[in-house]
């Protein structure tokens, strides 16, 4: 029996990770009944069986070399000016650390 | 959601805009709807077999008989009969047309259902029956007498939010390419190829990715779609990226439009990673 307002800290998505919304982990097709600690990894992704790793260079990768490279006149306020507004978090993975 | 069914029956259409479950259960009564089609037409084919064969019974105990009356009725049920059974045979109706289009439809909304904003309504469009353009017609000079044309048909298309607030758009185009020309003998003969164009496209909010050129760059154009298709190309701009990839067979189309999508945000969750830590720097 899960306590109340109990929520489950797994990561899901089949695309991205995002957290799980489920107040029980029995019958859940992710976790399957909590035998799987992050369902977003196990997921099955056709010819992707390293789909959430990441070389760590790729992480720090040289942003200031790879801007310069790209199309010449992109700037920062460029980008600034062509944000797509994020209708608000939705149950989107705010802590970036976690994936 | 109620489905029009004056639209699906008559034009072959199903246009939607609603929740991904609701599109799915509009999707569950359909294929319903279609399998009471098709059971209808084999049932149709029966009667046509039985009054056929009714038919030939009925001539042969007419000539043995000589009952010329039982023999000219016999004849013109052979010849109902045999228009009934071909009429069911070859009348495929508008919703049994393509039942590919509609695993495949299925198959798609599924798979995003994880990663789309459960409320939220996407926008679906999808043709059961066949309605190809022609782009255009040549002579071919590959055979005698050739004639080429070019056929396009785009029967599917999807649009709406994911959870991360990017929009996702699916575009899958048939096309064709018909080609006829006279053999040795003289006769005409006509050939077909078809393939499917499937487009996704990802228009991502750039305050959560950042500029996905810089991850795109950083994965060298790492782009998988499996062995049955061949990746046409991958744009990707500071606003969106757009995949698009060719498959010859239908029954790759869920699975390229699978890897595509997978491509795309394999640079989108890097360029999330790369915008987190550029965040992280800059404070």
């Amino acid at each position: 029996m899960m306590p109340p307002l109990w929520k489950c800290p797994r990561r899901v998505g089949f695309l991205f990770p995002h957290p799980c919304t489920r107040t029980t982990q029995v019958g859940c097709p992710d976790c399957q009944n909590g035998q799987i600690d992050d369902p977003y990894r196990r997921r099955d992704r056709y010819y992707y069986s390293d789909y959430d790793d990441y070389d760590d260079s790729l992480i720090g990768y040289d942003l200031g070399a790879a801007a310069n490279q790209l199309a010449p006149g992109f700037t920062e306020a460029d980008g600034e000016s062509l944000v797509t507004p994020d209708d608000g978090p939705g149950g989107f993975e705010d802590d970036l650390s976690a994936s | 959601m109620a489905v029009n069914l004056q639209q699906l029956e008559t034009q072959g259409i199903y246009e939607a805009k609603s929740s991904v479950t609701s599109l799915l259960s509009d999707l569950d009564q359909i294929t319903t709807i279609a399998n009471d089609v098709a059971a209808r037409k084999r049932r149709r084919g029966k009667a046509g077999l039985y009054i056929l064969l009714a038919g030939v019974i009925g001539t042969v105990v007419g000539a043995v008989a000589l009952f010329a009356l039982l023999t000219a009725v016999s004849t013109l049920a052979i010849v109902g009969g045999l228009a009934w059974c071909l009429y069911s045979l070859l009348s495929k109706g508008k919703l049994l047309a393509h039942p590919k289009r509609l695993e495949f439809t299925k198959q798609r909304l599924a798979m995003i259902q994880p990663d789309a904003r459960p409320q939220k309504p996407f926008s679906l469009r999808l043709v059961l029956a066949s309605s190809p353009v022609r782009l255009s017609q040549e002579a071919w000079s590959g055979r005698k007498n050739g004639k080429q044309e070019f056929f396009e048909e785009s029967w599917f298309s999807l649009e709406g939010p994911l959870l991360d607030g990017t929009v996702l758009t699916d575009e899958i185009k048939e096309l064709s390419r018909k080609r006829t020309f006279s053999n040795a003998r003289g006769k005409r003969k006509t050939k077909s190829r078809i393939t499917y164009l499937v487009e996704v496209r990802f228009s991502y909010p750039q305050g959560m990715y950042g500029d996905a050129r810089l991850a795109e760059q950083a994965l060298k154009g790492e782009v998988k779609v499996g062995p049955a298709a061949t990746l046409r190309s991958v744009r990707v701009t500071e606003k969106a990226i757009a995949l698009k990839a060719m498959v010859t067979s239908d029954q790759e189309i869920a699975q390229t439009a699978g890897m595509l999508s997978l491509a795309g945000y394999r640079i989108l969750n890097l360029a999330r990673r790369m915008a987190a830590g550029k965040r992280g720097n800059a404070q």
